[in-house]
């Protein structure tokens, strides 16, 4: 479990204007990897790794609560179990445990404060962890772009990891996934051409999700983002970590690279108290500890395994998988 | 922006991909909304489309089959779920003997606070 830091190795030039440091916010497509990745950086001795905030979804803790958006529309059918995480966060942090009692302390510290913005939580929440830099995903964020901007808007220091994941081994994983079709059906990820037959096919909102990230990162320089290849990262850890911990600029000590391999420490990567549940996906929080294997990829022009028709990955979808590093098969 | 400079990690690097950003949703027949963003999935939607609702009709069978208990989930408990009931259950145990000497002690007190009538005799 993380400790406060000791020392304030936490470099001092990247802090906000909140005096706290810059946090780190990883954007990627549902089933990318991106609890196991982000859980492991989390463990890093100077960074704090958030369940799944969803705030940047809402203006207010008000939008929050109710789950509406101001046109009184659903946020979305999961709203309800997409506020543990923060629920859990406000636990943890302000209650010192994850609990029945302290779920209900942070709902009761929500209700409190339902005219605060939800910069006004993050702001509470990462000073309170402060001198550690807060590293947090919420796959969400992705259906606006307004999302993405108004992370940035609070944040314009962030760190952004892009992470990505082979477009084939994503899509079997989104659609094996437990309500993973579900997901996909919310989302259209749907292939109409076929006047008789309607079909899922992940594959649409792999590309449309990439495409937010990528326009979103148009506007940040270079020196803000970096790109991972999900496999490539698990697949040599060795030296994928202390050249993450470069770029952030934090310790590659073997210490604090050793933390990294056991996600599983974090207070949030387990199921959570009967009132908050989850915080992240369910299938990382039952078995959040790292299994080293290795991943391999298909090539980009075989037939997906969820046609039935033996056509492969759509020319755009191979041709912008390409572009992120993806070539032939391993 | 960090006043830091980034060291160099040949390994992490930003990619741009490319300069297209538009959806590949109409590629797919996904109807598009008047400002260019793919239509997004709604009941009346769903309603409108028979190859929707015969979809939705196969994706809510998966759904609950994933989710339905099975002789090898039915009954099995997670460390986690064990240890809060062996809380819930401790709390029960606490409130029963609480509630048994709560009652033990009105059963004391009420002749005293409500006297029959052949106390005040």
């Amino acid at each position: 479990m993380n400790e406060p830091v000791t020392t304030l190795d936490v470099a001092d030039d990247t802090t906000t204007d909140y005096g706290f440091p810059d946090p780190i916010f990883v954007l990627a497509a549902p089933r990318s990897f991106s609890s196991l990745i982000t859980g492991m950086i989390g463990q890093h001795p100077e960074l704090y790794g958030m369940p799944e905030l969803n705030l940047f979804q809402c203006d207010t803790v008000a939008d929050f609560n109710s789950g509406l958006h101001a046109s009184g529309s659903v946020k979305s059918p999961f709203w309800s179990i997409m506020r543990h995480g923060l629920l859990r966060a406000i636990a943890q942090i302000h209650g010192g445990e994850q609990s029945p009692e302290s779920i209900r302390m942070a709902e009761r510290w929500l209700s409190l404060r339902e005219n605060w913005t939800s910069a006004d939580v993050l702001i509470d929440l990462f000073s309170a962890v402060g001198p550690r830099r807060v590293i947090e995903k919420s796959p969400a964020i992705l259906r606006e772009r307004a999302f993405l901007d108004k992370m940035i808007d609070i944040f314009p220091g962030a760190r952004i990891i892009h992470l990505v994941r082979h477009p084939v081994p994503q899509g079997k994983s989104s659609i094996a996934a437990k309500g993973g079709m579900a997901v996909l059906m919310s989302l259209n990820s749907i292939d109409y051409r076929d006047p008789n037959e309607a079909v899922l096919d992940p594959q649409i909102a792999w590309h449309d999700a990439q495409m937010q990230i990528l326009a979103f990162l148009d506007q940040l320089p270079d020196e803000q983002f970096i790109t991972i290849r999900g496999e490539d990262f698990l697949n040599d850890l060795d030296n994928h970590l202390p050249a993450l911990c470069d770029w952030l600029g934090i310790s590659r000590s073997p210490e604090a690279i050793a933390a990294m391999r056991h996600p599983e420490d974090s207070p949030y990567a387990c199921v959570g108290p009967a009132n908050a549940r989850l915080g992240n996906d369910p299938n990382f929080l039952s078995a959040p500890a790292l299994r080293e294997t290795h991943f391999k990829v298909p090539a980009l022009d075989a037939p997906v395994p969820w046609r039935t028709d033996g056509q492969a990955l759509h020319p755009r979808v191979q041709e912008l998988a390409r572009a992120l590093g993806y070539g032939d098969a391993t | 922006m960090s006043k830091r400079k980034a060291k160099p990690a040949a390994l992490l690097v930003p990619l741009r991909a490319g300069s297209r950003r538009d959806s590949i949703a109409p590629e797919f027949g996904i109807p598009m909304t008047f400002d260019g963003m793919p239509m997004p999935m709604s009941i009346v939607r769903l309603q409108s489309d028979p190859r929707l609702i015969a979809l939705s009709i196969k994706v809510q069978a998966h759904v609950q089959m994933q989710f339905a208990p099975t002789p090898r989930n039915k009954g099995m408990e997670t460390e986690d779920d064990a240890t809060y009931r062996t809380k819930l259950e401790g709390w029960a145990d606490a409130l029963e003997i609480m509630l048994e000497e709560v009652l033990n002690e009105l059963d004391r007190i009420k002749p005293a606070r409500n006297p029959t009538a052949e106390d005040m005799v």
